[in-house]
């Protein structure tokens, strides 16, 4: 089995699903002749040609209302937003648009586009190259929403990805993108969408994280676990459609949970996780819900290090959960 | 630049165009009944919807009163393999291409039948079949949808074309710069149709800003309109590129400047022997029944609510509509 970081997953994933399906077209700003700012794209425009790897002028409304358009015709876009601080300028085509397309239509038409974006901070980026948006996207009905946190759950969904019939919102941590490494398996191979994956047994509290923080939750994990803790900890990979059951179940056993996400906490998907489970496991919890989160302010260049959740954070929570 | 004409304002040739060089297919006598009964068909439609809106039979009904010549000129040369991207305005492409007047009707009623099930406001129209795109109510974000169809379409050959409709205040949209950007860099087989109301503005010319041809044609001159669209269609379809056209019409309808006055005389003039009267009255009946029809057909089931949202429900959508299935059934707003 082959090592690879998370660029060389999704890279991989790309390559095969180009191949085995010639309506897969590749969009987005550098991504052809450059093979993409992350190198996430190398080669394709190689072997695919510049009628499938496309690069495109600077324009993320473009890009995302001709997706639209190339796959009404049949097309599959695989659209790439170089950082997905630079979306808002087609968010009016993915809210209004491609995720109402099938509904409005009646069933008629269908837009099924993976796009796929960096999210998340830690890189020196400052405000607009550092930015988790999910939570605008998990509010607009009609997309699903993906964060994998490491190459074999970023190849598997991928794949999934884009042979869904459905718009799917593709978002890649780019902190990890290549300090991210695992012997991912070789060819085909799909993980489904809709189920989070469990990486550590435990009893005691529940940690639920998604993305770039999921290596800080194991880093903060593996200190607690020394202090004599025993968490369980569950990687979403899909925040929408959300594998609720698999939360349900491991709260109800360890009567405790903690939420961890990058994104700014006022209305951040962890509100969501804190609702949902307070709705199915009420009587479970023996503890408030801790969201560890992004603070409520842009996200700053200098003190980015205060800014994103740090293990030490992570593992406070841990304890003052624990002992509440 | 002039607006391209060819017929005076009685609908008579002001020159003698090459028709069977510059038309897809010649205007004989059969040609011409079946494109006098379409700009028929897209009259007496608009105005029995306005009337039954003030009526308050139905809530909302946007007007092509006036727009009758540009629409089914430029539909009667497309073929059925393109597309159209519609702003709201031309339910008389719709008509033209095959919609039924009972599949428009029921959409303006939102029922049970409508092949939109309900879901948006009326003239929100959307038929697969006949290549009639869904759109939202947001202005000229079907123009980059446009392009990109035309763009895949150049690339799989087989000669499709994306026809896009806007009015010209579409053309302050970002959407506008956009589509127009991308279908100059990517050479997408796509007309880009725009029903303008100020001649003085010579939109047509941006067309240059975006490597695209820009054409000016006075809208209400169907015969014109019919060269134009072919034209710009064909080249299209050769691999040639976008056209921008942008046809003039004027701000409000009006009994003197009513382009079926015009159309008629000039098909008349090619053997037209349509019973305009007969024929109204059909449509008429038509129109009628449909209107009687829809509503006694009742709304969609609440079950479909949640349908379309994704491919397939997900567990979150079972369970919102197990629990609106639950509940006693509400009453529309504002009903008593």
């Amino acid at each position: 089995m082959p090592t690879m970081n998370i660029i060389q997953a999704v890279n991989d994933a790309l390559r095969i699903e180009m191949r085995r399906d010639a309506r897969v077209v590749v969009l987005g700003e550098d991504i052809g002749k450059f093979g993409g700012v992350f190198r996430a794209t190398s080669g394709l425009h190689e072997e695919f040609g510049p009628d499938r790897v496309v690069d495109t002028p600077l324009s993320e409304g473009g890009i995302i209302g001709a997706a639209i358009g190339m796959a009404l015709y049949g097309l599959r876009p695989v659209p790439e937003i170089q950082f997905s601080d630079f979306i808002y300028p087609a968010y009016d085509q993915i809210v209004n648009e491609l995720a109402k397309m099938r509904y409005r239509s009646g069933g008629q038409y269908t837009t099924p586009i993976v796009i796929r974006t960096p999210v998340g901070g830690g890189i020196r980026g400052g405000h607009y190259h550092s930015q988790s948006p999910e939570a605008y996207f998990l509010h607009t009905p009609g997309l699903k929403v993906v964060m994998p946190s490491n190459p074999i759950d970023a190849k598997g969904l991928l794949l999934s990805a884009m042979r869904g019939e459905d718009p799917v919102l593709f978002l890649e941590p780019k902190r990890v993108y290549r300090a991210s490494r695992a012997d991912v398996p070789e060819g085909d191979y799909t993980i489904p969408l809709g189920e989070a994956k469990r990486l550590r047994e435990g009893a005691q509290v529940t940690i639920l994280s998604y993305g770039a923080m999921v290596h800080t939750v194991t880093e903060a994990v593996e200190r607690a676990v020394a202090e004599g803790f025993d968490p369980e900890v569950l990687d979403l990979r899909t925040l929408l459609p959300l594998d609720l059951p698999a939360i349900v179940e491991s709260v109800q056993k360890t009567g405790r949970a903690i939420v961890v996400h990058e994104a700014p906490k006022t209305c951040g998907f962890g509100a969501e996780l804190v609702a949902l489970i307070q709705e199915k496991a009420l009587l479970s919890l023996q503890a408030p819900i801790v969201r560890v989160t992004g603070w409520d302010t842009p996200f700053p260049y200098t003190l980015e290090h205060e800014y994103l959740p740090s293990a030490d954070r992570i593992l406070q929570a841990i304890r003052d959960t624990v002992s509440f | 630049m002039q607006p391209f004409a060819v017929l005076d304002g009685e609908g008579r040739l002001l020159a003698t165009p090459d028709l069977p060089a510059l038309l897809p297919q010649p205007i004989d006598a059969a040609f011409a009944d079946r494109l006098l009964r379409g700009l028929l068909l897209a009259r007496v439609f608009d105005e029995r919807m306005i009337a039954i809106t003030h009526e308050g039979k139905l809530g909302f009904y946007l007007s092509s009163r006036g727009n009758e010549a540009l629409h089914i000129g430029a539909a009667s040369v497309l073929r059925e393999g393109d597309w159209i991207f519609p702003s709201h305005r031309e339910t008389s492409v719709a008509l033209w291409r095959g919609y039924s007047i009972r599949e428009l009707v029921d959409q303006l009623f939102g029922n049970a039948e409508d092949l939109t099930k309900g879901r948006q406001l009326p003239v929100h129209y959307a038929n697969r079949r006949i290549h009639f795109v869904s759109s939202s109510s947001i202005v000229a974000t079907q123009l980059p949808q446009a392009t990109g169809m035309g763009w895949a379409a150049r690339l799989a050959g087989r000669g499709d074309v994306a026809a896009a409709f806007f009015g010209d205040g579409a053309i302050s949209s970002g959407e506008f710069h956009v589509g127009l950007n991308f279908a100059g860099v990517y050479r997408a087989s796509a007309v880009f149709v725009c029903r303008s109301t100020d001649p003085a503005a010579n939109l047509a010319a941006r067309a240059l800003s975006y490597g695209l041809r820009g054409v000016r044609v006075d809208g209400d001159d169907l015969l014109a309109v019919m060269i134009v669209v072919a034209d710009a269609a064909a080249r299209a379809r050769a691999g040639e590129g976008a056209t921008l056209i942008e046809a003039i019409v004027p701000p409000l309808p009006s009994p003197e400047t009513d382009p079926l006055t015009r159309a008629s005389a000039y098909l008349a003039s090619c053997g037209a022997t349509l019973d305009v009267e007969r024929v109204r009255l059909e449509i008429e009946a038509e129109i009628a029944a449909a209107c009687a029809a829809a509503p006694t057909i009742g709304a969609p089931p609440v079950e479909t609510l949640f349908d379309d949202v994704f491919a397939e429900l997900p567990p979150h959508l079972v369970e919102q509509r197990a629990e609106l299935l639950a509940l006693p059934r509400s009453k529309p707003l504002g009903s008593r």
